[in-house]
């Protein structure tokens, strides 16, 4: 696109099994016996003020304030700030920093707006919708921008927030707008549960969004083994123009590089958030939140969230408003024991165990497992490998992660970079296949962030380089200026001053003074000759 | 209401993702490779009688204790045995001829163990299988005995007189000659072509005439003794394709392999016609199908990538016929897979470069 070449994707959209992956018995089926539920509110509600991959947001209210529901409680100018708004009437009752886990493997000390809610009722803003028919690209564009709304991978390796993906798409031409709701970790059904209970809203979301982006064809991609999920999405669908694709029962099909590759029938490249080969990638609760905001014309203040595992009574999904701590939602689901639980949080292959349930539920939470005993697999001594070759085998990526294993273990990072570590998606397929049970997905977890670093470091040492260079180069250039310049005022000077020193000039001019002083000496003696002739003629005899 | 102090001491325990695991590991990846074995195994020990067992047991049980004894000078701790070096004590065993002396898998054992195995570093660490380096080395040391199959006459018929011969130590070979020449192994052939039994090459004498320049004697781990062979083979060929069908094992280098050998075969008739006769020999007159199967597709030694593994068993299968057909060499198994194995790194590292280059460039376009 950017260099005027047009990527070719197919008429006719369709998904297969990619090389590798792996089947995974389905365990969604808990969470989707029941429809989704509204979460009755709880006490304290802690609202994070930044969200992963943005600027903090600055409060716009304070300690002792009584806000309404979808009123403002933070926000900026800037478009690096997703504002967050109150997803429940109450009054503010503190502003502090807490630690959030953001990512698998890292905590951030996040300032956070804790919301005491009211107990007598919700009582919201009056808010009004509107016909996106109506409205103009733009208008859809900067109404969707201050919604704060974050789009997220369905395994939350990234997220952005929908402002900058918006702008980004506008500048490049979209072809393809893809709502990415397929889910193949066994556990999560956030995704199957909206497209079955809201295919409407999300039909009308994914029709918004692919106004506001200006792609000329957009489609909605969801597990062929979900089947009342298609059957809803499909009835919605009828006498649409959106596409509904579905993606083959394995893991990892929802990595939004491989739904990319296979729908582009490419080589699938490791794949940021935003347009990659004329195609972007939203979650299908991007679409739903996007809906309610033109529709009803309310901002984004919760989101699907499963809780499941055996340990709970009844598993299902919640509509969470954003700040609500977990264990509120695990005592709503009857968890038994809590305390002996290991809850696990956005995917049972590549989530992470959480340290403290006090954490709130954001954006980019697709679901909780409290696990019973025996469900979910420790973690077992590793053995030496025996190079089975059944990472290869499983890999989505073309990687070999024996190899990798052994070069990030040797921390060979020039090999490591030829090896495509930069490649792999961090599903875990690697290490759930591995016999020998060698901690693969975390190990290459930590060798992709040092890499990360790494990089970041060499492209900071290469600008400051850079910027040596060119101050070698201009003082180089100063000083040839500065001997140029001397070496011309000095001839302008000399062009002045008189002609110099010649030997010729001299020697005549010495000449010329022996010649007159010859002439006063001869002309003094003939006057002498006169007048002392005797006497000078007496001495000389 | 849930304690919420409690909560946090409690699920603060270590653990990491993935939260779930396949369940497979190497035990029950040798359970089936041994499951698989068994069809072939029983029937070579009715077929040819006690000695194969005997040949088994030792190879298993020395191969188990030499590896603990230089595990532990080494100082490398183990954790149970060694499920993978049963598997190649087993294939070793079947290997050498059942009538030969205690002494042969004995010494075999220990050279697969020590030398092929761990002086390389162990589990996952070596080049070539460890089956086949000791095979070869006994092929050297003790050429005639390790070339004199029995007939397979079936247990009940078994002569369990020569059962006495195992506890004897094996003929000393007159390699002294053999060394002085320039090429020894064609002087080892000659003397074992006339050293042959006569009624075995009445046996196959029609085999010899189909395949003529096939020096059956010579070419394979056995002669080809007609039924007993085949019905082993096809007892191996049910245990390969078991592995195959629940995936213990890669398709990709036993299909190669049997592959090549049948294209060879029909580029030595034009492909004319389908050489039923040589054909059959290649596969079920000697060990063919239990190197195939449990010998190309070992860990360590052979590729990994699915590509790798296509060219590792079509060169597999190419060396194989040529140097049954043609070479002076009188194994060619166990040679073949020798220099498969010399190839396997350089197949996997190139298609490691290709796909991470094809990365590359699918990621240099988006930018």
């Amino acid at each position: 696109m950017l260099f005027g070449r047009r990527h070719s994707i197919p008429n006719k959209l369709r998904l297969s099994k990619v090389t590798g992956g792996i089947q995974i018995p389905s365990r969604k089926e808990l969470s989707l016996r029941s429809r989704i539920m509204p979460t009755p509110l709880p006490a304290q509600l802690i609202i994070p003020l930044q969200q992963v991959g943005a600027d903090s947001a600055i409060p716009v209210v304070a300690v002792g304030d009584t806000v309404r529901k979808y009123a403002l409680l933070a926000g900026s100018e800037s478009d690096a700030v997703v504002p967050v708004f109150a997803p429940a009437s109450g009054t503010v009752i503190a502003l502090h920093q807490q630690h959030i886990t953001v990512a698998a493997n890292r905590q951030a000390s996040i300032e956070c707006l804790v919301l005491q809610t009211d107990t007598g009722g919700d009582e919201s803003l009056a808010l009004s919708g509107h016909d996106y028919r109506q409205l103009s690209p733009e208008d859809l564009c900067s109404l969707l921008a201050s919604a704060g709304i974050i789009d997220t991978e369905t395994a939350s390796k990234d997220t952005q927030s929908l402002a900058t993906l918006l702008t980004e798409a506008r500048k490049t031409n979209v072809e393809l707008l893809v709502i990415n709701g397929i889910e193949s970790d066994p556990y999560m059904s956030s995704e199957a549960a909206i497209a079955r209970e809201y295919a409407e809203a999300v039909i009308q979301g994914a029709a918004i969004l692919q106004v506001a982006t200006g792609a000329t064809r957009c489609a909605i991609a969801i597990s062929a083994n979900q089947q009342e999920s298609r059957a809803a999405l499909q009835s919605a669908l009828s006498g649409s123009s959106i596409e509904l694709i579905a993606a083959p029962d394995q893991y990892p099909a929802h990595d939004l590089g491989l739904v990319i590759g296979g729908l582009t029938r490419s080589t699938p490249a490791t794949v940021n958030h935003g347009v990659n080969q004329g195609v972007l990638g939203l979650a299908m609760h991007t679409a739903l939140a996007a809906s309610e905001r033109i529709s009803n014309g309310k901002p984004c203040t919760s989101r699907i969230t499963t809780i499941t595992g055996m340990a709970t009574q009844t598993p299902k999904n919640f509509c969470v408003p954003l700040g609500t701590p977990v264990k509120h939602l695990l005592a709503l689901c009857g968890a038994r024991d809590i305390a002996a639980t290991t809850v696990v949080s956005q995917s049972a292959l590549n989530g992470y165990a959480m340290q403290s349930l006090d954490e709130p539920i954001a954006q980019w939470h697709a679901g909780f497992i409290a696990s019973a005993e025996d469900e979910l697999a420790n973690p077992q001594e590793p053995e030496p490998c025996i190079q089975c070759g059944h990472c290869i085998t499983v890999c989505p990526r073309p990687l070999q992660p024996n190899q990798l294993l052994a070069l990030t273990i040797k921390r060979d990072w020039q090999q490591l970079q030829q090896s495509g570590l930069a490649d792999c998606i961090e599903c875990g397929a690697c290490a759930y296949v591995c016999p020998s049970h060698l901690p693969l997905l975390q190990t290459f977890r930590a060798g992709r962030e040092e890499l990360q670093l790494r990089q970041h470091g060499m492209q900071r040492s290469n600008y400051w380089q850079q910027r040596f260079n060119a101050h070698q180069t201009r003082e180089a250039q100063e000083k040839t200026q500065q001997l140029e310049a001397q070496r011309l005022r000095k001839e302008q000077a000399n062009a002045k001053a008189e002609p110099g020193f010649s030997r010729q000039q001299a020697r005549s001019e010495i000449a010329d003074a022996v010649a007159r002083v010859k002439a006063r000496r001869l002309a003094s003696d003939k006057a002498a000759t006169g007048t002392g002739k005797s006497g000078h003629s007496g001495e000389e005899q | 209401m849930i304690d919420a102090n409690t909560a946090n001491a409690e699920s603060s325990r270590v653990t990491h993702s993935p939260f779930l695991h396949s369940g497979y590991n190497s035990e029950r990846w040798s359970q089936q490779q041994m499951v698989a074995l068994l069809p072939g195994a029983l029937l070579s020990l009715w077929f040819f009688g006690p000695g194969v067992a005997i040949n088994i047991a030792i190879t298993v049980v020395l191969g188990l204790l030499t590896a603990r004894a230089l595990n532990g000078m080494a100082r490398q701790t183990s954790k149970g045995a060694d499920t993978n070096l049963i598997i190649m004590a087993i294939v070793l065993g079947l290997a050498i001829p059942p009538g030969a002396s205690i002494l042969i898998p004995v010494v075999g054992t220990v050279v697969m163990v020590a030398l092929g195995k761990q002086l390389w570093g162990g589990t996952g660490q070596y080049p070539f299988h460890p089956a086949m380096v000791a095979y070869l080395a006994l092929l050297l040391l003790f050429s005639d005995q390790m070339l004199a199959w029995p007939e397979a006459n079936g247990l009940l018929q078994f002569d369990w007189s020569t059962l006495a011969n195992k506890v004897l130590l094996p003929n000393p070979v007159p390699l002294v000659d053999g060394l002085s020449q320039a090429t020894p192994l064609l002087d080892l052939q000659a003397q074992l072509d006339s050293s042959a039994p006569q009624d075995l090459l009445a046996a196959t004498s029609n085999l010899n005439t189909a395949t003529g320049n096939l020096n059956t004697a010579t070419g394979t781990f056995y002669t080809a003794a007609g039924l007993p062979m085949l019905l082993i083979n096809l007892g191996f060929l049910s245990g390969g394709l078991y592995l195959c069908y629940t995936r213990a094992i890669a398709w990709q280098a036993p299909v190669a392999a049997l592959a090549s050998i049948l294209f060879c075969c029909l580029l030595s008739t034009g492909f004319l016609s389908l050489p039923g006769e040589l054909l059959g020999l290649h596969l079920f007159a000697g060990h063919l199908l239990l190197v195939t199967f449990w010998v190309t597709t070992e860990l360590s030694s052979s590729a990994k990538t699915a590509r790798g593994r296509l060219l590792f068993g079509v060169i597999f299968g190419c060396v194989v016929y040529f140097i049954r057909q043609s070479g002076a060499v009188p194994d060619g198994l166990a040679s073949a897979i020798i220099i498969a194995n010399l190839a396997a790194p350089l197949l996997d590292h190139r298609s490691r470069v290709a796909s991470a280059t094809a990365a590359a460039q699918a990621a240099a376009e988006d930018t």
